[in-house]
């Protein structure tokens, strides 16, 4: 059953939301960082009282708090910032991160991105379905999706990791390209719109297995 | 001539333009050392290229890009004795497209992800190692990959991922100076070798696939500043309205929709790609550099960029001193099917429609012709017998996807030729990979891949490779070996009547080079896609070759130099 995009984000995510505006307002009166996340002092104050926030939703330890929300740590640094970006610009559309990364700079969002890419990718131990990896080879090679995932769909920069990404998250957010619902890569939308819902799922169930 | 088929059985500068970093590199540099009779890298080293049996001084072995070895120690007679004599495992187990260069017994080879190597040439034995340190944002088609050093004085000379250019200290591995080429967030990246001549370090550019403006950039080679740019992308890039490729195949233009799109939109040239994936010719004579243009962005989408797209898909040649466009041939004007131009061409004196010897130009198109040139005007003599399988020329891409040979890689992909004079045959590597070619109009992403639509490979169609050894006096094909897998890496032959070129199964390969009959063949243990080279120290010839896989094709993955030499 696909969830449709934002239902989640909503309850969870806007209760935090509500603090947005005093937490990056208010620099003058901030708190000090919370010492148990590791790293958290060499970020800028303002981004330090956000990260929390993010947190909230993508998993203190990494693992997501909910089925739409992807692995971010350990995530390529390139690819978290150009999604950061996009979702500033608006040509990545979610209503809680386009408000999120609305008042943030560009030097903001590097720090933010190579933050989360510093901290280790948690293992999910999902599982795939018999025959899922058949048809996964079939679609890889037919799309060439090594070519920029690279090998083990490990990625590199601004490409993702795909290996052991979130399966929700994976359904959820190709069958968003091929819709074009997130519409901030075209070549990835042209790409899965050969691709059938079925095999999208088997593919998604794939990678988020390895 | 008849032609015959056979399947193979199995110092520091500180200056404006440039970063300098003096010491700064010596943190990444792994047991760094002096190598006692190293000699630096002269011009007249460089010139003499062609016709040095110890050295290997450039990517494609001398400024004519030949890739032919002068010293005939192995050969026909004994390559059958040829064993590795030494094999060096890199730190990066990932696609692998470099050609060693090698200066005076040193080795530089470099990797994916843009380490660099010194090997002593007779051991495999590390000199040092340097390792670049990429910016968070690399944007890149096709691999990380890099295709070797340029060496020039006491420095070397590589391209990177992240779209700088870095010099190192030909005996240390040390950081010299580095400077940047383009924004690399725009889409720009380098994994071509640089040249080096005259004190210039020349270079193109990754981006075709991101929307970028293609150039060919000189750098001075002690400072790192830009001497000259050359942009392949022309503010007027209208051209002639060419309704017919250079073999004089209609390619089904709708002209007056493009007119009228000019009319509405403009010339297109800020973001219509262009890049140069290979190293230039160099014609010192006439001081020239001849280089190949790749495709326009957006590959599939064509509505967006009325025109020709000029010097897209072309052979352009400029002033050596000055970067100033001299002359250029388009082979696909408007292409719509990323059949651009990528291999390096070479300068050979070739035959012309009157069978008279003229100074020449060759290239293997990603179309499975050899095209030939008049190196005068660029203009066109003659192209060959198609190398692989044509079907549905030119079948416009459409939305639900529309089947053409050959698929987007060709034909001949980046891999550089060999040319045996004597013999007056180019050997060319060739892919058939049957594709779907998928359109589908999108605006400019600003950076990010921008195809205008999708290249599928048909899972269900038979893949193979084939390598072409076409006489380029006449344009016939004398023989041809196919392979079970496309062919992608590259060719050297040798003055011994040798062709070597690797297989995306690990095999290494060498051929007679009159006939292309199979004298010798060692299993390498992954995919051999990158350039063969040799070279020559205390006497004795070797040839040695990366196997590293390939991402492009996803040939298996490995991390391996192999040097080879003959046994008694």
């Amino acid at each position: 059953m696909l969830m449709k995009r934002g239902r989640w984000f909503l309850p969870l995510c806007v209760a935090v939301l509500g603090g947005i505006g005093s937490s990056i307002g208010a620099q003058t009166e901030r708190s000090p960082a919370p010492a148990a996340i590791p790293g958290l002092d060499q970020l800028s104050g303002h981004l330090a009282e956000l990260v929390p926030m993010c947190l909230a939703c993508h998993g203190e330890n990494g693992v997501p708090n909910h089925a739409e929300a992807p692995i971010i740590d350990g995530q390529h640094e390139g690819y978290l910032y150009i999604q950061l970006r996009d979702y500033k610009n608006g040509s990545r559309k979610h209503e809680v991160m386009n408000e999120i990364v609305k008042d943030l700079s560009r030097q903001d969002i590097r720090e933010l991105a190579a933050f989360f890419a510093k901290r280790p990718w948690p293992r999910l131990q999902q599982t795939a379905e018999e025959g899922d990896d058949v048809v996964a080879e079939r679609l890889a090679s037919a799309g060439m999706c090594k070519e920029c995932h690279l090998s083990g769909y490990m990625g590199d920069s601004t490409v993702p990791r795909l290996a052991g990404q979130l399966t929700s998250y994976l359904v959820v957010t190709m069958r968003a390209f091929k819709t074009k619902e997130r519409a901030n890569n075209a070549a990835m939308s042209s790409l899965l719109d050969t691709f059938t819902d079925e095999e999208i799922d088997a593919l998604a169930r794939y990678l988020g297995a390895l | 001539m008849k032609k015959h088929t056979r399947w193979l059985a199995g110092a520091s500068f500180f200056v404006a333009a440039a970063t300098a970093v003096g010491s700064a590199g010596a943190e990444e540099v792994k047991g760094a050392t002096k190598y006692g009779d190293m000699r630096t890298v002269t011009q007249r080293m460089l010139n003499a290229a062609a016709g040095d049996g110890n050295n290997f001084l450039h990517t494609n072995h001398n400024y004519k890009q030949t890739r032919f070895y002068p010293n005939a120690q192995i050969n026909t007679s004994n390559v059958h004795r040829l064993r590795p004599a030494w094999i060096f495992q890199t730190e990066v187990k990932e696609t692998m497209e470099t050609t060693p260069i090698v200066v005076n017994g040193v080795m530089y080879v470099t990797t994916a992800f843009n380490h660099v190597y010194a090997l002593d040439a007779r051991t495999g034995e590390e000199l040092w190692h340097y390792k670049h340190k990429l910016g968070p944002i690399t944007v890149y088609c096709c691999g990380p990959n890099n295709r070797g050093v340029a060496a020039y004085g006491d420095m070397v000379y590589m391209g990177t991922l992240d779209a700088k250019l870095v010099a190192l200290d030909a005996k240390t591995g040390k950081l010299v100076w580095e400077t940047e080429i383009a924004d690399p967030e725009l889409g720009y990246s380098e994994t071509m070798a640089p040249t080096a001549v005259d004190g210039k370090i020349l270079i193109g550019t990754n981006g075709g696939e991101y929307g970028i403006r293609g150039f060919v950039k000189a750098f001075d080679a002690k400072t790192g500043k830009l001497l000259w740019t050359f942009y392949t992308i022309p503010e007027n890039s209208v051209g002639v309205w060419a309704t017919h490729d250079a073999t004089g195949r209609d390619m089904k233009r709708n002209i007056a929709a493009e007119k009228e799109a000019l009319a509405k939109m403009g010339d297109p040239y800020k973001t219509l790609g262009g890049g140069v994936w290979q190293n230039p010719a160099v014609d010192l004579e006439r001081r020239r550099v001849y280089f190949v243009v790749g495709n326009p962005s957006p590959d599939l989408d064509g509505s967006l960029r009325p025109g020709d797209n000029l010097y897209t898909d072309s052979l352009v040649a400029v002033d050596l001193d000055t970067g100033k466009y001299i002359c250029h041939f388009q082979y696909i004007a408007h292409d719509v099917w990323d059949l651009d131009a990528v291999s390096p061409p070479i300068l050979v004196d070739v035959k012309d429609k009157d069978g008279k010897l003229v100074p020449g130009v060759i290239h293997g198109g990603k179309t499975g012709h050899i095209y030939v040139h008049k190196r005068d005007d660029c203009s066109l003599i003659r192209f060959s017998e198609a190398m692989v399988p044509q079907e549905n020329m030119w079948t416009l891409p459409t939305k639900e996807g529309a089947r053409m040979l050959p698929g987007a890689n060709g034909g001949v992909e980046w891999s550089p030729m060999a040319v045996d004079e004597r013999l007056g045959l180019a050997y060319a590597m060739n892919l058939h990979q049957p594709m779907t070619y998928h359109v589908e109009s999108t605006p400019y992403p600003g950076g990010k891949l921008w195809l205008g639509g999708a290249f599928k490979v048909i899972p269900t169609e038979e893949q193979w490779g084939i390598l072409s050894a076409v006489d380029y006096h006449s344009g016939k094909i004398r023989w041809e070996v196919k392979t079970p897998q496309p062919l992608i890496g590259g060719v050297l032959a040798t003055a011994g009547g040798l062709v070597f070129f690797g297989e995306g199964n690990g095999r290494f390969n060498a051929l007679d080079a009159a006939t292309g009959a199979q004298l010798w063949s060692f299993q390498a243990g992954a995919g051999v896609n990158a350039p063969p080279a040799s070279y020559t120290v205390d006497g004795k010839q070797y040839i040695v070759v990366a196997a590293g896989g390939n991402t492009q094709l996803d040939y298996k993955r490995g991390n391996a130099i192999i040097a080879f030499s003959l046994v008694d």
